[in-house]
């Protein structure tokens, strides 16, 4: 994806700190757009400068580009391949990674569009491709790790208190002590989380919005919560 | 129900997201959201989980079936379970009446009789839908 400026060029004559400076809102902005796809803002952010300051490093000014456009694709090829390389704990083939980022940010572009949460036939009519193969990104997507899990977005989403989220979810069944110690288990805002989807049945895309995140980071989260509540429960 | 599809795996929760995949392709078929779908794949992996537990012994398989029509699925699971042996790792399950709240957000309607677990979820009317 990158195409690289010949090694050595670091006498570019624009002064490389300047060129790191001036466009760092670049940085920041292209980070943002890879942003809610599970991984941590900061991780992100960092990926972004760093691959900002190797373009500055290897920008050549005589090939007629303007940095801007280098570092984009520079920084834009350095955030793709953080996603591949970190994002994913079971190995999923690049190409339905790279599906699965698409469909994504499809759910939430069509979600927005429709007013409501979208169907696989209007994402595969969307992206162009089977509605199979949307499948089975989404499912691909379930191994995707979120490695923020309990970061809180930029946005900020503490949602409620934990405690109180946990006591309203205790409330759904007769052993409420007991499944009160269980959910101890659990981070507080996977608690919130539990609350949001079983108790104020608000649904996978009004908690994505909630949370400033997307629907499939939500259903990754939620599958992920009542995995470790099981565990909590089977002695794990 | 018009039509139906039978999908069998070894009764072991890490074959689960083959049940997912096949209850995800009927939803699409009958259009529904994503958010229906998710519904859907959730419920059924909790309701396939409380039919391995206890767990079942090796070789013992996992039955998942698919009933559809325009505008619901239902999905009946059972165990069919093998003779006698080693049974295979215990997957953590959540308690009855707390799976049942689950199923409760989930779907429309849920059961348990005779070793088989069912749920039935309805596709929401939308205007738009085809």
């Amino acid at each position: 994806m990158t195409s690289e400026g010949p090694v050595g060029s670091e006498h570019a004559t624009p002064n490389r700190d300047e060129l790191v400076t001036e466009n760092l809102g670049l940085a920041y902005h292209l980070a943002r757009r890879f942003a809610n796809r599970g991984e941590a803002h900061d991780d992100l952010v960092q990926a972004a400068s760093l691959a900002l300051v190797h373009a500055a490093a290897r920008f050549d000014p005589d090939r007629g580009v303007a940095f801007s456009t280098f570092a984009t694709r520079t920084i834009v090829g350095e955030l793709k391949h953080h996603f591949r390389d970190r994002g994913w704990s079971v190995r999923a083939p690049r190409q339905l990674q790279e599906l699965y980022l698409t469909v994504n940010v499809t759910i939430s572009d069509l979600s927005q569009q429709l007013g409501r949460s979208p169907t696989v036939r209007e994402i595969a009519a969307a992206c162009g491709r089977r509605e199979e193969d949307v499948l089975a990104a989404m499912e691909a997507g379930q191994g995707y790790r979120a490695s923020s899990l309990d970061a809180p977005s930029p946005g900020g989403d503490t949602v409620g208190d934990a405690h109180a989220s946990g006591e309203d979810i205790a409330a759904l069944v007769e052993e409420r002590e007991d499944l009160l110690q269980h959910l101890a288990a659990l981070s507080p805002r996977q608690q919130d989380l539990l609350r949001m989807r079983f108790v104020d049945e608000l649904s996978q895309s009004e908690i994505a919005d909630r949370l400033g995140t997307s629907q499939m980071q939500v259903s990754r989260l939620l599958r992920r919560a009542l995995d470790e509540l099981r565990a909590a429960y089977g002695g794990g | 129900m018009s039509d139906y599809v039978e999908l069998t795996i070894p009764a072991s929760a890490e074959y689960l997201s083959l049940a997912r995949l096949h209850v995800g392709a009927i939803a699409t078929r009958i259009d529904m959201t994503i958010d229906e779908l998710e519904d859907l794949q959730l419920a059924v992996e909790e309701l396939c989980l409380t039919l391995l537990d206890p767990p079942p012994v090796a070789q013992s398989r996992l039955v998942v079936a698919v009933t559809w029509a325009d505008d619901a699925v239902e999905v009946t699971c059972r165990l069919d379970a093998a003779g006698s042996g080693p049974t295979v790792a215990a997957s953590g399950t959540l308690p009855a009446a707390l799976s049942a709240r689950i199923l409760d957000a989930l779907v429309d309607d849920h059961g348990t009789e005779s070793g088989r677990a069912w749920l039935r979820k309805r596709r929401e009317q939308r205007p738009s839908a085809q």
